[in-house]
């Protein structure tokens, strides 16, 4: 029972270990993050985008756009050179409209999140000698 | 170890290739850290919390906007998820100018510290909003205020609030409605300004001597 129980863990794991793996996983975690945190700062104001108006919503809207482009990278990892890039471009724009880019924070995470999916790549199945 | 997933594709990170992306990027945030201490571009700020501290020593009111008004005060129905209003008392000022202007956020165990304004140079902020009962203020002066004023009838710019249930971008916004309770004044001076406890505040600033440093809270 019990090892039934370990062996399935193992596979979803192992599982997991695949996924993660065979996309930029590290890339995409750091750029959701830093579009997290710079939406988060608009979002706390929420109150007074009903009078503020636009210069609020598009601090939320670049946090969204970066945190959208992390989840493409996940998820369409093919497509990974372009949305890299715009992960870094939209990361930019957030020092303007975010505050500060999520107090820079965020702006460090997007662009570096951003800068790691462009930058990867697949290697050869077989090359693979178990690294990270 | 790697029996299960031997054909599964692996990929890693060209940190080299990485460096081109980055460098370019670093310099272009440098490029607009510099605009924006140089008051040539403005940036939004909008927060509210416990986390988030606002201070400036003079908030002073500039040019007046198309209704020959610098300063408006009314209150407003703000909507909860479920649909209840919420009064609440929104301060608009069109065009402001601060000086020493302090703003802080603590995020455990640190705090960044943003100032501004301090050499000269005052920080200008457009449509500046200031959930009012947030304010501390050692003195406020106004000249020509009306209290009292119909804030409905203002069109140049017009006011807005909200006008539905919902919260945050979900709620829809519409112009004030005539016979609005409000006050209204040409000129407004603040000293000591403080947003206290949970206060709101939302505007672009143009931000002059910017510096931006780990250290205490405002």
């Amino acid at each position: 029972m019990l090892s039934g129980v370990r062996r399935r863990g193992r596979a979803a794991l192992g599982a997991f270990r695949a996924w993660r793996r065979s996309r930029p996983f590290w890339a995409g975690l750091w750029t959701i993050l830093g579009g997290l945190l710079m939406a988060a700062g608009p979002l706390t104001a929420i109150k007074v985008i009903l009078v503020a108006g636009t210069t609020v919503l598009f601090g939320v809207l670049v946090g969204v756009l970066v945190l959208a482009m992390g989840i493409f990278l996940w998820f369409t990892p093919h497509l990974r050179q372009v949305v890299g890039i715009l992960a870094v471009l939209f990361s930019l724009v957030s020092l303007i409209t975010s505050d500060y880019g999520g107090f820079v924070v965020g702006l460090i995470l997007g662009t570096v999140g951003g800068a790691m999916g462009f930058a990867w790549s697949p290697v050869q199945p077989r090359a693979s000698e178990g690294t990270g | 170890m790697g029996a299960l997933h031997d054909d599964a594709p692996v990929g890693r990170t060209r940190w080299r290739r990485a460096g081109l992306v980055l460098a370019p990027a670093y310099l272009a945030v440098a490029g607009l850290g510099y605009l924006a201490w140089s008051g040539a571009v403005a940036v939004s700020f909008a927060v509210s919390g416990t986390a988030f501290t606002v201070t400036a020593t003079t908030l002073r009111s500039g040019a007046t906007d198309g209704n020959n008004m610098g300063f408006y005060q009314f209150g407003v129905a703000d909507f909860a998820g479920n649909g209840t209003p919420v009064p609440q008392i929104e301060s608009v000022i069109p065009n402001a100018q601060l000086t020493d202007l302090c703003q802080s956020v603590t995020v455990f165990p640190l705090t960044l510290r943003i100032t501004a304004g301090d050499a000269g140079t005052p920080v200008s902020a457009t449509n500046l909003v200031v959930d009012a009962t947030s304010l501390n203020a050692d003195s406020a002066t106004f000249q020509d205020i009306d209290i009292g004023q119909d804030l409905g009838q203002f069109t140049n710019p017009a006011l807005t609030e909200p006008t539905g249930r919902g919260s945050g971008p979900s709620v829809r916004t519409g112009n004030v409605p005539p016979g609005t309770f409000g006050q209204a004044a040409r000129t407004v001076t603040i000293s000591g300004l403080r947003q206290v406890a949970n206060g709101t505040s939302a505007s672009t600033f143009t931000l002059p001597h910017l510096s931006l440093a780990f250290g205490a809270a405002c």
